[in-house]
């Protein structure tokens, strides 16, 4: 039996524990705002937080998460989580949005670990999150702006 | 195709299925001057535009987003129209329904595609709008024993010029048992005020919070998933196929 913090709930599961991460969250939790995009890790759509750090759910299978706490987009709650979606909508970020829950996780991860990033240490960051609508320039723009605005609340 | 025969093909094509559709708007609230299909949430309720008496005005999105920001382009059209607040604009998608939301460029049928959504909304919906407008517009009037043409409306609220005034959510109970104009008085493009500026996206909440629904995250009574393989070398052909191990997976209907 596997047993994890999901978004502050207890969950277990007594199936394949090769099982992705991704599908217990979506198929069997019904939290379907991490998207399956390429299902290898390539893309970063599926992005969750285990104990912090931003992984790709579609390529970790469940086991991983024994103990642990996971995060997915419906469980943001942290006050960079807040900068981050505060400044997505105000700088327009979004086109179609279905890598964008994954690019909030990794832009989150981000800014819990370092408050004043640099446009490399964006690019670093956020390089395994994909967007075919190519949102880049909005998504670094946001990032500072979110790092901003929580600056100025400390 | 030059332009201007793109432009006339377009406005044949227009008209052909504005009559398909008959009028290609309504706001459709005879139900509930007949005193029955009486909806809670809207007062108005229409296949392009609900009124609600909590003040929001609801435009019913025929196309698909994909990115392309359909959701706020065409809420702001009725907006305009309208002059309704941009803050009480709300959006939700229409059904599968091509008898009532089919892409007029496109004739008979529903569906996104081809820079086509705002062009071949952007009659209906002003109409849409204008019509909600006027009706609202006549509704205050009546219970202000005036003239329709002696008021205005700005940012969703119709006024007097004298003092009195009224959210389009306080008459949009009144407002449904006004007669659907046929032919509503469009505004003149030098005197849109919403249209042509930036305003922000009207989804971009949802997308940002995990709730934004995408065809991956449907989910429906005894759904099956399909998936395809696809060969490793463009122009592969199969020679042989053992489906013995996939159809030993556990819950593999077929292959």
């Amino acid at each position: 039996m596997i047993k994890f913090t999901l978004n502050g709930e207890s969950v277990s599961f007594d199936g394949d524990p090769q099982m992705p991460l991704l599908w217990f969250v979506r198929d069997i939790q019904n939290m379907t705002g991490s998207k399956f995009g390429c299902g290898v890790g390539m893309c970063g759509a599926c992005t969750m937080h285990l104990n912090g750090a931003p992984i790709r759910s579609c390529s970790t299978p469940v086991s991983v998460a024994q103990g642990a706490t996971v995060t997915t987009i419906e469980g943001l709650a942290s006050a960079p989580a807040k900068a981050v979606q505060e400044a997505w909508q105000k700088l327009d970020v979004v086109q179609c949005g279905y890598c964008q829950s994954g690019q909030i996780m990794s832009a989150t991860a981000l800014l819990e670990g370092n408050a004043k990033p640099t446009d490399a240490d964006i690019n670093m960051a956020m390089q395994g999150n994909i967007c075919r609508c190519a949102t880049y320039h909005r998504i670094r723009a946001a990032i500072h702006d979110a790092a901003d605005r929580l600056a100025k609340e400390v | 195709m030059n332009t201007s025969s793109l432009t006339t093909l377009n406005r044949r094509k227009f008209l052909k299925a504005s009559a398909i559709t008959g009028v290609g708007f309504s706001i459709g609230m005879h139900s509930v001057a007949m005193g029955h299909g009486h909806s809670e949430a809207a007062e108005m309720m229409g296949h392009f535009v609900k009124v609600g008496s909590d003040n929001t005005v609801t435009v019913i999105i025929k196309h698909l987003d994909k990115g392309q920001g359909v959701t706020t382009g065409l809420t702001a059209i009725v907006a305009e129209e309208m002059n309704a607040d941009w803050e009480q604009m709300r959006w939700e998608f229409a059904p599968a329904d091509a008898t009532k939301y089919n892409n007029l460029f496109w004739g008979p049928y529903q569906g996104t595609g081809g820079s086509t959504a705002v062009a071949n909304s952007w009659m209906q919906l002003r109409q849409a709008g204008a019509a909600a407008k006027q009706m609202l517009v006549q509704a205050a009037a009546k219970a202000w024993g005036v003239a329709a043409d002696s008021l205005s409306v700005d940012k969703g609220v119709i006024s007097d010029g004298a003092g009195k005034s009224v959210s389009f959510g306080d008459v949009a109970k009144a407002a449904a048992l006004e007669t659907v104009p046929q032919e509503p008085a469009l505004k003149s493009p030098d005197t849109f005020t919403l249209l042509g500026t930036h305003i922000e996206r009207k989804d971009s909440f949802e997308k940002t919070h995990g709730t934004a629904q995408y065809t991956i995250d449907v989910r429906l009574p005894g759904m099956l998933y399909a998936a395809i393989l696809h060969p490793p070398t463009f122009g592969a052909k199969v020679k042989a196929l053992d489906t013995s191990k996939a159809k030993a997976i556990a819950g593999v209907k077929s292959v």
